[in-house]
């Protein structure tokens, strides 16, 4: 699969919702190290809400979904992490505006925005222990291989990788954003809830391609 | 888990209802919403107080909406922030014209969904004003006060505040008594127990579980450590850890005059505190320290962990006579 239509970004909105929401409870057991262990409830909540509407109502654009999604997963979702998954997702509509197929270029562009939205809602930057540390390494790869003109799947495959590294890279972090901050050093050894969401939601995307 | 629910997703809607069937002389639950709003509005005109939280800290907020304090609760997920969608859209269902103060305690989704809010209400002209609470001398040092958590230090402002906003003070009047209270308040807690997350049925402060040690600062989501456990003191010896550790903070002096809240973390019980008060209260004065007001009880919680944290506020006559003026809502009527 070269090029995502609005069809097959239906689907595979489908399946990133599916993915995250069958991560529920390893989601909340790697938030209860270092929080209250409800980020997977908070995740699924928001997901489950957007499969919904995806399921119910009728979509014109592909910015119309990613729109959609995004006022649902502030909505629904609530807390920090609503309004930073929500910007993500309405950054991504900003960019998709008046497409009707999204090539890799496409897709870049868009995760680039909503990587500089949701830095801009939530402040956080690289290193902070936050999911800009699975997002941010992820749209770089993603930039470099749309310059060497790499395939969809590969491309996203690669960045796909890359969040997963920087999931990894969490463990060593010290928390500087959310409630993990106030354990200062002892949040360092586990990985990331947020980053590690994000990493699912690049991973759905890359299994849809890959079978699609 | 033992706790009674219908199911994890309607625990908040069920939760809400039954507390406005309990209190139905006081609040009044906005329709297809989770706002509880007081049940015969302020006069048009005064400034009206509102706050958005996470559910499962009860009796706060909600406990607190009513004459005299807050006019409107917004209630979100258990210990998750409401969007700032939801926060909006209550401030939308009781705007008449008066202003209306945001308060906000200080957590990262917290100001985030209230900025939303302010923004979004700031642009359909509402006349709205924003205020940022912390108080935890745990949660930072004091060169980043400004990071520390808000907690059951609200209590003060709750109280404060409402009762100046309901005695008809400006806007400016009420953010600078606001900044006065804040700037008076320290709080600093200690966790004994674990507890249950009443949605998910996770464990949360672990650590403490089946021993005699207790956690100095930790937070009110399970975000502690159990790298600073202690030993279980006695009472006298934990009113003395924990006094000092809030003399120097803030610093308080001798002559001060002080108002103290010993909030219990959810199963505190009613003995302990007062036998905590006790002690407090005898640590103060051998330091000088004028206590002026004080209550104790399960305010601000985190479900049935034990603990409590312990907020001073230093006062002059004009905020203790906001401190000891009329209010009527769920948890006090005064």
């Amino acid at each position: 699969m070269e090029e995502l239509t609005l069809a097959s970004f239906v689907k595979m909105e489908e399946e990133i919702c599916d993915t995250v929401i069958s991560q529920q409870e390893y989601l909340c057991k790697l938030d209860s190290y270092v929080g209250d262990g409800d980020h997977g409830v908070t995740a699924a909540r928001g997901f489950r809400a957007v499969r919904e509407m995806l399921h119910t109502q009728e979509h014109k654009t592909i910015a119309q979904v990613l729109s959609r999604s995004a006022e649902l997963l502030m909505q629904t979702m609530g807390g920090a992490i609503g309004p930073i998954f929500g910007s993500i997702f309405s950054g991504m509509a900003d960019v998709a505006e008046g497409k009707n197929v999204l090539a890799c270029s496409d897709i870049c562009a868009m995760l680039r925005r909503g990587l500089d939205q949701a830095q801009l809602t939530g402040g956080a930057k690289e290193g902070d222990r936050t999911l800009i540390d699975a997002l941010s390494p992820a749209v770089r790869q993603l930039e470099q291989d749309v310059q060497k003109g790499e395939t969809l799947p590969a491309a996203l495959k690669n960045a796909s990788q890359a969040a997963d590294q920087g999931v990894e890279n969490t463990k060593q972090m010290t928390a500087r954003k959310g409630r993990a901050k106030f354990l200062g050093e002892k949040s360092k050894g586990y990985q990331d809830a947020g980053a590690t969401t994000l990493s699912i939601v690049l991973r759905a995307m890359v299994d849809y391609c890959a079978k699609s | 888990m033992k706790k009674i629910s219908n199911a994890p997703e309607t625990l908040v809607t069920d939760e809400l209802q039954g507390f406005v069937k309990l209190h139905s002389d006081k609040v009044r639950l906005i329709e297809g919403t989770t706002c509880v709003a007081r049940r015969i509005p302020k006069e048009k005109g005064k400034v009206k107080l509102v706050i958005g939280n996470g559910a499962g800290h009860e009796p706060a907020v909600i406990g607190w909406v009513g004459k005299g304090m807050f006019d409107l609760n917004v209630v979100g997920d258990v210990f998750t922030a409401p969007s700032g969608d939801k926060i909006y859209q209550g401030i939308e269902a009781i705007d008449d014209g008066s202003p209306i103060l945001l308060m906000v305690q200080n957590h990262a989704g917290d100001v985030l969904n209230a900025n939303y809010a302010y923004s979004k209400a700031k642009k359909k002209g509402i006349d709205i004003y924003k205020v940022i609470f912390y108080d935890d001398i745990a949660s930072a040092p004091k060169e980043f006060m400004e990071d520390r958590r808000g907690i059951g230090g609200m209590y003060f402002y709750a109280k404060i505040v409402g009762a100046m906003a309901e005695a008809g003070a400006s806007a400016e009047e009420c953010i600078s008594m606001f900044e006065a209270v804040r700037d008076n308040t320290r709080t600093y807690g200690v966790a004994f127990s674990a507890c249950t997350h009443p949605a998910t049925g996770m464990e949360m402060f672990g650590y403490l579980k089946d021993n005699d040690l207790i956690e100095p600062g930790m937070g009110v989501h399970g975000e502690g450590s159990g790298n600073h456990c202690v030993p279980m003191p006695k009472a006298a010896e934990l009113a003395e850890m924990t006094g000092n550790v809030l003399l120097e903070d803030k610093p308080y002096h001798a002559n001060d005059n002080l108002l103290v809240v010993v909030n219990g973390a959810g199963s505190t019980t009613c003995m302990e505190m007062n036998i905590f008060y006790n002690e407090f209260e005898r640590f103060l004065t051998k330091k000088q320290i004028n206590v002026v007001g004080g209550c104790a009880g399960n305010y601000l919680t985190t479900q049935e962990l034990a603990g409590l944290s312990v907020s001073l506020c230093s006062v002059n006559q004009t905020m203790l006579d906001l401190w000891n003026a009329p209010c009527c809502c769920a948890i006090l009527t005064k």
